[in-house]
């Protein structure tokens, strides 16, 4: 590995609780080179593993949160004017590309359509990155993986992958684990009782069957940690789960009030 | 009402059943929980039921118990009204009790309906009946009364944290038959016609058994049950739509006509030529109505929101960008000959696609529909097309119902020209009436030939409870299989199609 990208490596090992065969299937992929796709609702723990990855690859990692302005230019790199003139800096992609890492695109859905297509090449048994704007066709260092991530709840008609992308990746599906290891979990990470994690993942058991009544996405792994987190930092339990979960949930006119009386029900005050 | 907009989603949050909230014109004491899948709660019209969310919240948490934790409508049998009152009492304790096992909050909900001001008092049975529910809702609270103590010691097993003793129908039976012989040795008399079940969130128990039995809950309104009962699955939003629901074809002569295929997936082959579609405008009946703001999910705002922030465009100087301004490059070369401190917003952002949309909105209008469901779609269509209209795209809104494959209606009621803020669109929107049936893969091919003679990208949004079916159609699969071939003929000629249906967009 390049020391350019050292700064990118995982220093301590991110916990990661598998829920099923994802670790081996990640592994599998980083072994053949193969492109990752991630695909599972917010907050169950596609980064996470990715992070868990990354250090257990020993690998850097270069995290890229796309948005609808995200451009070719802002993962290839692009030219800088300095005192001397121009000169050309890599872009994350490229630089993962070139000394070897594990290149994230959170929500890949996101970017622009330009960014996409500088993947493809990436993404097929080519690995090349082409530079145009440099004039250079980067081959894949053998250590780089591409892993993207996509929540397909908030595709719509025109924003889906389209299948030519999809199908230059190996897709791991993943959910919010069952309930017993999602305590685990929480135990692990805010370092709360039994007792406690069972509640607050019964509560976000209740929230998910409002998918079908106007709610998005229920009460994700990830919410329900802050509550215990908050917990943990000494706030009551149904406060916590007021400000780390209710509240981050909905501010809908029709959702709030069953969530708000859904919270009544499930904690004594 | 308003507690009734978010009522059916905490009851759906609880137990994950869904509970239809219906109202009816009757004079009910309590609420009624229908017998089919108690997936009704009956209650009437009047607002002085629904006071506050206390109370409503108290009465949809105790019947989605019942829901949850319910046995089999019985046979009452032998059993006497002191009994059956009494079995009452104890199954709403049961269910209660299971409940709070799993959301131990809802005591705090539901206990004040039992003690301070609401608590009845005396030695009567229907005193002794409100006491005993509180007993039973409260084991920690003490009644002195040797009767009630006796039923909280068969009711419930000694232990520290109080288990349920009476849990099958047939131990709650023999226990009322114990207890009700308690009461007539004590000579407490009993208006079974008055009776009432004391705490106010609690409902009339009529749904315990099986109809047609008892002159006590033989009065409860169950005209407006039968005919939920009678309706398919998923057409429990029908109510009320009898008198507006038009029984045959009302497109004027004037209306142009189509003919189209029909996907037959049991042969693999189109039917060519087999649907007949007829588009126009539908006669225009009464005047505007005021309508009330629409029932917008985030869902919905946020696919709105997402296409605003399509059109956004940026020609600006930038820090970063894709490539860059000429201009910006030549000043900033002048700066740095000339000494000047350098601009360094040396960039552009590459300009999108035109992303100018043809979006058409389609409004079931069969009768599965229901009048309630199809008036909130018609509001969102309306939300949704002054929306899209004020971004700059084009929206036109038709209604469709069919009366078998000869004829399938294709009501204009927004045209492509049109303003959403036109009178003649509010009066058309606010005349929408359910009739007919639904068949959605021949619409969808009329309106996907539409919309390819548009030069912009098209989108159809369906607002449908997307139940295909018709009258001369006998194999449920067909239509839906239809339906489906039809999406993938659109997506193949570039068209998205998306589906809302209440407030769900996908």
């Amino acid at each position: 590995m390049s020391i350019v990208l050292s700064s990118y490596l995982l220093q301590h090992e991110p916990f990661y609780q598998a829920a099923g065969e994802e670790l081996r299937g990640f592994e599998a992929a980083a072994a053949a080179r193969l492109p990752v796709l991630l695909n599972g609702p917010t907050g169950c723990g596609k980064t996470r593993l990715v992070e868990h990855m990354a250090w257990r690859l020993n690998r850097p990692l270069i995290t890229i949160a796309c948005h609808e302005d995200l451009s070719a230019g802002d993962l290839a790199g692009r030219w800088l004017l300095d005192a001397q003139g121009t000169r050309w800096q890599d872009g994350p992609l490229t630089l993962a590309v070139r000394h070897g890492g594990i290149c994230y695109l959170d929500e890949l859905v996101e970017a622009r359509s330009d960014a996409l297509v500088l993947l493809h090449p990436l993404a097929d048994t080519r690995r090349v990155l082409s530079l145009e704007r440099y004039g250079e066709m980067v081959q894949a260092h053998p250590d780089f993986l591409l892993v993207v991530s996509y929540n397909p709840s908030y595709q719509f008609a025109h924003k889906g992958l389209k299948p030519s992308m999809r199908q230059r990746f190996t897709a791991l599906t993943m959910s919010y684990p069952e309930a017993s290891i999602e305590e685990q979990i929480l135990r692990q990470e805010a370092g709360i009782g039994a007792a406690l994690a069972q509640q607050l993942v019964a509560f976000a058991h209740r929230t998910r069957r409002l998918q079908d009544q106007g709610l998005d996405e229920g009460a994700s792994t990830r919410l329900l940690v802050h509550a215990a987190q908050l917990v943990a930092a000494g706030l009551p339990l149904k406060a916590a789960v007021l400000q780390a979960v209710v509240s981050p949930l909905s501010d809908d006119f029709a959702l709030r009030p069953a969530l708000l009386a859904l919270l009544d029900a499930s904690f004594l005050a | 009402m308003s507690q009734m907009t978010y009522l059916p989603t905490y009851a759906k949050a609880l137990w994950g059943q869904s509970m239809a909230l219906s109202e009816v014109n009757a004079d009910l004491s309590r609420a009624v929980l229908s017998l089919q899948s108690l997936a009704t709660l009956n209650v009437p019209i009047s607002e002085s039921l629904w006071p506050n969310d206390a109370l409503a919240c108290a009465r949809v948490a105790h019947a989605a118990a019942h829901q949850a934790f319910a046995h089999p409508p019985q046979s009452r049998g032998l059993l006497k009204p002191v009994q059956l009152a009494l079995y009452g009492v104890l199954e709403d304790a049961r269910v209660e009790h299971l409940a709070m096992q799993e959301l131990p909050g809802l005591r705090a909900l539901w206990l004040p309906f039992h003690s301070g001001e609401q608590a009845l008092q005396g030695n009567g049975f229907e005193a002794l009946l409100a006491r005993l529910s509180r007993v039973l809702l409260d084991p920690e609270h003490h009644d002195p009364h040797a009767w009630l103590q006796k039923v909280k010691r068969m009711f419930y097993t000694p232990a520290v944290t109080p288990t349920l003793a009476l849990q099958s129908q047939a131990a709650l039976r023999e226990a009322v038959s114990l207890l009700g012989n308690d009461i007539g040795q004590m000579r407490l008399p009993f208006n079974s016609a008055g009776y009432c079940v004391h705490a106010a969130y609690r409902d009339d128990n009529s749904h315990l058994w099986l109809p047609g039995e008892d002159e006590l809950v033989a009065s409860t309104p169950l005209d407006s049950e039968q005919t939920q009962a009678e309706q398919a699955p998923g057409q429990s939003q029908a109510a009320g739509c009898v008198s507006s629901t038009i029984t045959e074809p009302t497109q004027p002569a004037s209306a142009l006509q189509f003919s189209y295929p029909e996907w037959d997936y049991r042969t693999g082959h189109y039917r060519q030529d087999w649907c007949q579609v007829y588009a126009g405008f539908d006669p225009v009946l009464g005047i505007s109505q005021a309508l009330n703001d629409p029932p917008v999910t985030q869902l919905w705002q946020q696919w709105l929101t997402h296409r605003q922030s399509e059109l956004r465009r940026s020609n600006r100087r930038e820090f970063e960008g894709d490539v860059f301004h000429t201009n910006a490059l030549i000043d900033a070369h002048i700066s740095r000959r000339t000494g000047q401190q350098i601009d360094t917003r040396i960039y552009r952002r590459l300009e999108r696609q035109d992303p100018t949309t043809s979006v058409l909105l389609l409004i079931d209008l069969s009768a599965s529909t229901g009048q309630a469901l199809l008036q909130r779609h018609g509001q969102a269509a309306l939300y949704c097309a002054e929306r899209l209209t004020q971004q700059g795209h084009a929206c036109a809104v038709w209604g469709f119902r069919s009366w078998g494959r000869a004829h399938i209606d294709v009501v204009w009621l927004k045209s492509w020209e049109e303003a959403v803020s036109s009178p003649v669109v509010k009066t058309r929107m606010s005349n929408l009436r359910c009739g007919g049936s639904t068949r959605l893969g021949v619409v969808l091919r009329h309106a996907s030939q539409i919309l390819s003679g548009r030069r912009a990208r098209a989108e159809m949004i369906l607002l449908s409870d997307g139940q295909a079916h018709d009258i001369d159609v006998h194999d449920s699969r067909y239509l839906t299989r239809d339906y489906i071939q039809a999406c993938r003929e659109a997506r193949l000629k570039g068209l998205g199609v998306m589906h809302y249906h209440d407030g769900n967009l996908d």
